[in-house]
């Protein structure tokens, strides 16, 4: 039996407000109670998800009831409109680009934003985007500059120098 | 009344203002144009750099951007057949036909004036609404506040296509919002141990992540350029703005459509622009899909009437009814505006400064989007390639920005890979970020009613009027899809 993506997605869910559940029993009463109000309800209907997306034919009808359209529309015009807005995105690009940008993330904390623009940029224009070095080069210029001119001297924020050089 | 809306209208007019309205304009109208951006991104991005504003110049600002960004998406709809945002994938239909047929300037004229005009009908009934507004906001205490909150939130999940994933986001983003400090007792909750998470979830930097880092990764990945349009002639201009008068009750009609739209938390101008097209389709004979300037007017005066409808619920209850009102809302706060009695009684001018500027905005962007659309939709052209990795680099410099503070930086990297699967996995991110920003006042305005009332709280006519709504709303897809399959 296959189990859908979306079945994973839903435990993680599960997993995020099963700790803001159980963590509320640690806090007192009127602290406790709003997590508990909001996460049973939620905690209930992920395991539901759960279930409609490993059982579909058991839970069929819940499922049909679930995605009921309260709002009348035209479908062969919304076919029409999702056909202009095709063109989904390639299976894992998504994540890789994500990859890119957590390495962003880990360079700003460790050398800062003006070491991390650049790597990043040319990074991922020229080596994962296949773009021109000269491109590039001018779009990290460019994005260096907004970073200097348009937060360091004009919002007056001192952009973070990164764990390395503070 | 007339005096608050007299110091609005002085504050927008005072230059520096006009002066940001005119350059959220510009920005809105290239958000708006470029295929992938839309309306919260642009005001996810935008919010940060607005921290060192005034309150009038940062709403005036961001009102005025907003505005915009639907105009640039019907210039790309019309010139390129690629709607600039999902509000405008109806104008395509019949306004890229008409550039095919050589009629660009008139549909785009068209489009101008229907939206230009629709975004007056919203400012109006947005400002016609406001005595009547304050009557029933001054009568809210606590009770009120938890119950139209909750309905807003529902209403979000329930029309959201799944009501369980719906709820569930909501349900997401409300415990998220427990982070931090409890309103009423203090206590410190889900801090992790950390000194950062004392404030809660920084707001900006949570929006930032779900709408501008998830949407420009889908960008990037999704890729492709678009065909260079050939467009050689653009036919009469004129011609355009006289068609709107000459079907001014289809403009009224399909106004009134998105009017109601805006008001109505949870349907979206994505499903609004093709209700008002169908509608316009199902009242009216004509070539649709051949290039009939009808079929550009009917969409476009609903998607800027949405806009004053909008604004509705976001300044009158502080319920907003899409993601990018709760990030307007979210900016609101920023600045010290808080939505509900506040602004409709001491600060009411700043009611009417919004409703002005979105007025100038939309009128600005009308004018603008009409002397430059050639170059506009060569904007459109840039690669998703050249420009998602800028909106990621301004995405993580913007979230830093607004407090200085490295944990925002992650903050935004987490909440942008929480957006790509709430995305991939159909959940309901609108509902999420409305769960988010609504959290506090709903735990509070519940801890207040129970404190102030006890359990009879709920027996109070208004609480009960809409609490009977929320439950109606959560139950009326359930006897509406009973009485469609009885039907079948």
């Amino acid at each position: 039996m296959k189990v859908p993506e979306t079945v994973y997605f839903a435990l993680f869910l599960l997993l995020v407000t099963l700790f803001f559940v159980i963590g509320a029993f640690s806090y007192d009463p009127v602290a406790r109670v709003f997590p508990l109000i909001i996460g049973i309800p939620v905690a209930v209907f992920l395991v539901l998800q759960i279930f409609t997306g490993i059982f579909p034919k058991t839970f069929s009808a819940l499922q049909r009831l679930d995605t009921k359209q309260v709002i009348q529309v035209d479908q062969v015009l919304m076919a029409q409109a999702k056909a202009v807005r095709a063109a989904g995105p390639k299976k894992g690009r998504e994540l890789d680009y994500f990859a890119w940008t957590g390495v962003f993330v880990l360079a700003i904390y460790l050398a800062g934003f003006f070491l991390a623009i650049p790597l990043f940029l040319l990074g991922l224009l020229c080596l994962q985007l296949k773009e021109k070095f000269w491109l590039g080069v001018v779009i990290t210029a460019v994005m260096l500059g907004v970073a200097y001119f348009g937060f360091a001297v004009l919002m007056e924020v001192p952009l973070f120098r990164g764990i390395l050089f503070s | 009344m007339l005096d608050a809306a007299l110091q609005g209208l002085l504050m927008a007019a005072e230059p520096g203002v006009l002066l940001y309205v005119a350059f959220g304009t510009v920005l809105g109208l290239i958000f708006g144009v470029i295929p992938g951006l839309n309306g919260p991104i642009a005001l996810a991005l935008l919010t940060p750099l607005t921290y060192k504003m005034d309150a009038a110049s940062a709403m005036a600002f961001l009102l005025a951007t907003y505005g915009a960004v639907s105009y640039g998406g019907s210039v790309s709809a019309i010139l390129i057949g690629v709607p600039g945002t999902g509000e405008n994938v109806a104008t395509c239909f019949d306004g890229y036909e008409m550039t095919k047929k050589g009629e660009a300037g008139r549909a785009l004229a068209a489009s101008a004036t229907a939206s230009g005009l629709g975004a007056i009908v919203g400012v109006v009934v947005l400002i016609a609404l406001l005595p009547v507004l304050r009557g029933i906001v001054l009568s809210f205490g606590p009770p009120e506040v938890l119950m139209i909150s909750l309905w807003g939130l529902t209403a979000i999940a329930a029309l959201g296509g799944s009501i369980q994933r719906g709820l569930i986001s909501g349900g997401i983003g409300l415990l998220l919002a427990t982070v931090g400090f409890e309103p009423v007792s203090g206590t410190l909750r889900y801090a992790l141990g950390t000194i950062y998470l004392y404030d809660g979830i920084n707001l900006t930097a949570a929006l930032i992540g779900l709408f501008a880092v998830t949407e420009s990764i889908s960008l990037v990945a999704k890729g492709g350029t678009i065909q260079r349009p050939d467009i050689r002639a653009i036919g009469s201009v004129l011609e355009g703005v006289k068609d709107v008068f000459r079907h001014w009750f289809l403009f009224v009609r399909c106004s009134i459509i998105g009017l109601i739209v805006g008001i109505m938390p949870g349907v979206g101008g994505a499903v609004g622009n093709i209700i008002a097209y169908s509608h316009a389709l199902q009242t009216t004979k004509g070539n649709y899909g051949t290039g009939d300037v009808r079929g550009v007017i009917a969409p476009e005066s609903s998607v800027n009437s949405k806009e004053g409808g909008d604004l509705i619920p976001t300044i009158a209850f502080g319920v907003p009814g899409a993601a990018s009102m709760a990030i307007l809302l979210n900016a609101f706060y920023l600045h010290g505006l808080n939505p509900g009695k506040e602004l409709l009684t001491t600060k009411l001018s700043y009611t009417f400064l919004m409703a002005f500027t979105l007025l100038v905005g939309n009128i600005l962007s009308s004018l603008f989007g009409l002397s430059f659309a050639r170059l506009l939709s060569k904007i459109a052209l840039v690669r998703a390639s050249v420009l998602a990795p800028l909106i990621l680099v301004f995405s993580f410099l913007g979230s830093y920005g607004v407090n200085g503070r490295i944990g925002d930086v992650a903050v935004t990297f987490l909440f942008g890979l929480l957006g790509l699967w709430l995305k991939k996995y159909d959940y309901v991110r609108a509902a999420v970020v409305i769960g988010l920003v609504l959290g506090e006042i709903i735990e509070r305005s519940y801890h207040l009613s129970i404190q102030t009332f006890g359990w009879s709280f709920l027996l109070r006519p208004l609480t009960l009027i809409l609490l009977a709504f929320t439950i109606l709303t959560l139950l009326y897809p359930v006897i509406w899809g009973k009485e469609k399959e009885g039907e079948a």
